[in-house]
């Protein structure tokens, strides 16, 4: 399928400047979720300690010493999600710049003949 | 009177400290209460220190059992209090809408404007996908009922909501045998009196118990807790305290008898409850867990292009249509 013809139109200034907009995207999905992750990852834990998840809920029954392994699981994976939507976006600004640095070889050539 | 505490004013009020203060008071109250014998001993009677001590003991022992319990877990180590840990995600949710959602919104909107054909509509497929994968994600502000970030603070909060209530049911346990040992003191009777059970009413039902049991939570602190519960405050009618069990006793030994079996039936229903709550946090975890390996869209790695005029350039093979 030929990009180039009718109904065909590339902005390579354009192109980059979504780009750019992407990658701001991206960055503040990292930024946030690892602030997430870092507020949150010690809740079921005492801050600064090793001392484990059971911390908050207790160990001596088994639903509560589940609960705290179990807080602290969601916690993780919230935020593990939030970073693999930010590694997404990046590296789709990444083929974006890549599109947009394509675009412009191909006008220069173009322009060269 | 004894030096038995008052609840505190929030949650994390029921820290390691406060429920010791509760046990120091009741192993006084134990000794103060339990009789000195007088046992005749040759021409005279004299006072059973032995016997007195047994006595203490085995009450105490009674005690350390409920202690045990109070002592498992501390509430008050949740960080962010007094508002809690969930109201930090909700914030943070917030400002990634703000700034990552608003972000990529622009972008695809502004797509068709720069660029147009086939490949473009390769990426704004895969742009709009990611999009609607970012919004379920972190909802607009102040729509707290939909959004993954959001269910997972509603039950990170209920789980919090159920170690809490396990918390004040040992404190209103423990408060009563105090009481019955007040009554001795006075030289009543130290009568049994029915303490009903906020965790029997979150075993039944989970998260949606936990719901239910926060009106009598919020009387138990006096509105301090609404904060630190949030959301889960439903308005709901507390008639479901359940399950009340007898504290009280003729004497100390009797009174923490009842102490460690209404302890043993709270820990019960505070496991099962647990077990519940924990089902609903596996339940989004494997959700999140579900979109982040099969729903997730990542662009598929571009060979190096040979581009020349005269080639077509094809860009399927970067944004895969979403």
């Amino acid at each position: 399928m030929s990009e180039q013809g009718p109904g065909f139109y590339a902005n390579v200034a354009g192109i980059k400047g979504i780009a750019a907009q992407l990658t701001d995207a991206a960055d503040a999905m990292h930024r946030r979720t690892t602030e997430m992750r870092d507020a949150m990852f010690g809740a079921a834990t005492e801050p600064g300690t090793t001392s484990g998840p059971t911390v908050v809920f207790g160990s001596l029954t088994a639903g509560g010493a589940q609960l705290g392994g179990k807080f602290d699981d969601l916690i993780a994976e919230v935020a593990g999600y939030g970073y693999a939507l930010g590694d997404t976006m990046s590296a789709a600004a990444e083929q974006l710049h890549r599109t947009g640095d394509i675009y412009a070889k191909t006008d220069q050539e173009i322009a060269g003949h | 009177m004894s030096d038995f505490p008052d609840l505190p004013h929030g949650p994390q009020g029921l820290g390691s400290g406060f429920f010791d203060e509760c046990y120091n008071a009741l192993v006084q109250q134990i000794r103060a209460e339990t009789p000195l014998i007088a046992v005749h001993d040759g021409n005279q009677y004299r006072p059973d220190h032995e016997l007195w001590q047994q006595w203490v003991d085995l009450a105490t022992g009674d005690l350390t059992y409920w202690q045990d319990y109070a002592l498992d877990g501390d509430v008050s180590m949740i960080p962010g209090q007094p508002d809690g840990p969930w109201w930090m995600l909700i914030g943070k949710g917030n400002d990634l809408y703000s700034s990552a959602y608003t972000d990529l919104d622009n972008a695809y909107h502004q797509m068709p404007s720069q660029w147009q054909g086939e490949a473009h509509n390769h990426a704004a497929g895969y742009l709009d996908a990611t999009r609607k994968l970012v919004g379920g994600y972190c909802p607009s502000p102040g729509d707290l009922t939909t959004g993954l970030i959001n269910e997972a603070a509603r039950v990170l909060e209920g789980a919090y909501a159920t170690v809490v209530a396990f918390k004040i049911d040992l404190y209103n346990l423990a408060k009563r045998a105090s009481e019955s040992l007040d009554e001795l003191d006075k030289g009543g009777s130290g009568e049994t009196v029915g303490v009903g059970l906020i965790i029997a009413g979150l075993a039944l039902s989970g998260v949606g118990g936990a719901a239910q049991a926060s009106d009598s939570i919020t009387a138990a602190f006096g509105g301090g807790v609404v904060a630190a519960l949030g959301g889960l405050v439903l308005n709901k009618g507390i008639s479901d305290v359940k399950d009340a069990q007898p504290v009280g006793g003729r004497d100390p030994q009797e009174i923490m008898q009842t102490l460690a079996k209404a302890t043993n039936t709270a820990q019960q229903h505070y496991s099962t409850a647990a077990g519940r709550v924990g089902a609903s946090l596996s339940e989004i975890w494997h959700q999140i867990d579900n979109q982040m390996h099969h729903t997730m869209m990542r662009p598929v790695a571009a060979p190096t292009p040979n581009i020349s005029p005269e080639t077509s350039l094809n860009m399927s093979h970067f944004f895969p249509a979403g």
